[in-house]
C-alpha cells in the first residue's frame, strides 16, 4: 500500500459541521490536522449539516462533494488535499516563473499577477512580503502554482473564497493534533 | 504525514479573586455605550491619526504577576506558625551568611537563631544534589503600536507593529534562544455577517515557522524592550467585501453587520513543537452601521485601537 493510499484510508472517528459549505468542511478537516486547500465560490452556499462517524478521509471527501455539486477533490501531493470547483479561475495559466528567495506574497502579486485574475491576497499578520520560497513554474496554472508554494511551506495551506472578480486568497497553518 | 501534533498550554484563570478581577478588566472590551465623548475620541479618524502613534498594551501580564506572587509567597512562608519569633527566625534563614558559624558551630547542627526550624530530612548518603534546570527567559508584555500605514480608498483598518519584554529583564536572553524560540498569531472567527463575500479560514494561524526572536529579525530598543522588525498585524478589510447593497434597505441583510475574531498570541520555546499562551485574546470587531447614505465602517481591536471610517463605495 502506498503512502497516498494509507493517508486517504485513515479513519476519522467523528466529523461534524453545521453548514456543509466547502469552506466550513475544509475548516473542520483542518482542525483534525488534515491539510486541505479549498476554493469556494460563496454564491453556492449549502445549509445542511453533516455528521459522519468512523469514516475514512476519502469517504468524507466524497460525501462533501456529493452535497456540493460542481466541486471535486484530489490529492496533488501526498497528504495535501484540494477541494475545488470543476472549473474556476484556478485553471487560469500563470506566467512561467523562476525565482529564488522571494517572499511568497510578493511572488503572487509581482510574478503570478493574481490581481489580474480578480484575486486579492487577504493576509493580516506576519511579514508583508510573505515567507521566502524558491519556485520554478513552466506551463503551470494557478492551482499548480499555489500547491507548489504551500509544498515549500508545510504545514501551510491555501484557501480562496468570494465571488467572481472579488476572490480573496488566504493562507493558514494546519496545526492541530494529528488524527490517530 | 500528520506529524505536526502540538500542545498549547494556557495559564489558569483561577489563581485568585484579585487576579481574576485584574484579568477580567484587561480582557473585557472597552465599552463606550454610556460615554459618547469617550467613544468619539477613541474612534474618530478624522483627527490626527499619527497622534495615536504609541499604543502600548501591557497585554495580559498574568503569568508574570503569578510568578511575582509565588516569589512573595516563598519569602513569607510560615511553616511553623506566625508568631513574631518564628518570623524573625525564618527571616534569618534567608540570610546567606550565618555569622555564628565562625564561632565554631557544627555546620549541620541546629543554630541558636533557628529555634523553630525543624531539622531537614536526612539526605541519602552519597546522593548527589538534583540538577536545577535552567530557567529560560520568556517573552512577556506584548506591546502593539500603530504604524503610519494608510488604508487608502480600497481598504478599511489600521496596522500594528509589535514589541515585547523578557521575564529575565534582558531581551538578549530571548534573542539568544533563536531559532528555537518563536511566536505566532492564532485567530478564531466567532461571527461573520459578511461571510457571503469574505470568509477566511477558521482558525487562521500564522506565520509558518513562527516569528523569530533572532537578532537579525529584531531590534533591541532597550535592555528589556525588543522590537520585531518584520511582523505587523494589518487589521484591514477590502472595500469590495463590504457592499451597502447587501444590507437594508437595498438588500436583505440587517445592520449593524459585524465580523468578529479573537486574536491570541503564542510562543514556542522548541521551534513549534509546543505552544504557550503569550497575550490576548484581543477581539477584532469590524462593524458596518448607520443609515442609508450615512454608513460607517469601524475596525476595533479591543483595548488597542479603533478606527471609524465613512463608507467607501
Amino acid at each position: 500500500m502506498t503512502n497516498e493510499m494509507e493517508f486517504l484510508k485513515r479513519r476519522i472517528d467523528r466529523f461534524e459541521v453545521k453548514n456543509a459549505t466547502i469552506s466550513e468542511c475544509a475548516d473542520s478537516l483542518r482542525r483534525l490536522g488534515i491539510r486541505i486547500c479549498s476554493f469556494e465560490n460563496l454564491n453556492r452556499n449549502q445549509s445542511s449539516p453533516l455528521i459522519f462517524s468512523d469514516m475514512t478521509i476519502a469517504q468524507i471527501l466524497e460525501r462533501i462533494i456529493e452535497i456540493n455539486p460542481g466541486y471535486r477533490w484530489d490529492e496533488p501531493n501526498i497528504g495535501l488535499i484540494n477541494i475545488v470547483p470543476n472549473k474556476s479561475v484556478l485553471d487560469s495559466p500563470v506566467p512561467d516563473t523562476v525565482v529564488s528567495s522571494k517572499g511568497a506574497w510578493r511572488l503572487l502579486e509581482d510574478d503570478l499577477h493574481i490581481s489580474a485574475l480578480g484575486i486579492l491576497l487577504f493576509e493580516e499578520f506576519g511579514d508583508t512580503d510573505g515567507p521566502t520560497i524558491n519556485i520554478n513554474l513552466q506551463n503551470a496554472d494557478l492551482r499548480f502554482a499555489l500547491n507548489a508554494i504551500v509544498a515549500q511551506l508545510e504545514p501551510m495551506v491555501w484557501h480562496i473564497f468570494g465571488q467572481p472578480k472579488a476572490y480573496y486568497l488566504s493562507f493558514t497553518i494546519v496545526s492541530m493534533a494529528a488524527v490517530v | 504525514m500528520m506529524k505536526y501534533a502540538e500542545k498549547v498550554t494556557k495559564p489558569s484563570a483561577s489563581f485568585s479573586p484579585k487576579l481574576n478581577h485584574m484579568q477580567k478588566s484587561l480582557l473585557e472590551p472597552r465599552s463606550f455605550e454610556h460615554n459618547e465623548t469617550a467613544y468619539k475620541t477613541a474612534s474618530d479618524v478624522e483627527g490626527p491619526l499619527l497622534s495615536y502613534n504609541l499604543v502600548n498594551v501591557p497585554a495580559y501580564p498574568l503569568v508574570q504577576r503569578k510568578e511575582a506572587e509565588d516569589e512573595d509567597e516563598k519569602i513569607q512562608m510560615k511553616p511553623l506558625g506566625s508568631c513574631h519569633e518564628c518570623e524573625q527566625a525564618n527571616r534569618r534563614v534567608e540570610i546567606p551568611v550565618d555569622m555564628l558559624s565562625d564561632e565554631g558551630e557544627t555546620p549541620d547542627g541546629p543554630c541558636i537563631d533557628q529555634p523553630h526550624v525543624p531539622n531537614p530530612a536526612p539526605a541519602p548518603i552519597h546522593a548527589p544534589a538534583p540538577p536545577v534546570p535552567p530557567v529560560l527567559a520568556r517573552p512577556t508584555g506584548l506591546m502593539q503600536l500603530l504604524t503610519g500605514w494608510d488604508p487608502g480608498p480600497n481598504r478599511y483598518g489600521f496596522q500594528l507593529e509589535f514589541r515585547c519584554r523578557s521575564t529575565s529583564g534582558d531581551v538578549q536572553d530571548l534573542q539568544n534562544q533563536a531559532p528555537n524560540l518563536i511566536w505566532r498569531e492564532h485567530v478564531t472567527y466567532t461571527r461573520n455577517d459578511f461571510a457571503h463575500r469574505i470568509n477566511p479560514p477558521n482558525p487562521t494561524i500564522k506565520p509558518v515557522g513562527g516569528v523569530s526572536f533572532a537578532a537579525a529579525s529584531t531590534t533591541q530598543l532597550g535592555r528589556n524592550l525588543l522590537q520585531f522588525n518584520n511582523a505587523t498585524d494589518t487589521h484591514w478589510t477590502p472595500t469590495t467585501a463590504i457592499r451597502a447593497a447587501d444590507f437594508r434597505p437595498n438588500g436583505p441583510r440587517p445592520l449593524p453587520a459585524i465580523m468578529e475574531s479573537r486574536q491570541t498570541y503564542q510562543f514556542s520555546p522548541d521551534g513549534g513543537t509546543t505552544w504557550t499562551y503569550f497575550a490576548g485574546s484581543f477581539i477584532i470587531r469590524r462593524t458596518l452601521s448607520g443609515t442609508r447614505g450615512r454608513l460607517r465602517f469601524s475596525t476595533q481591536k479591543t483595548g488597542v485601537y479603533t478606527t471609524n471610517e465613512a463608507y467607501k463605495p
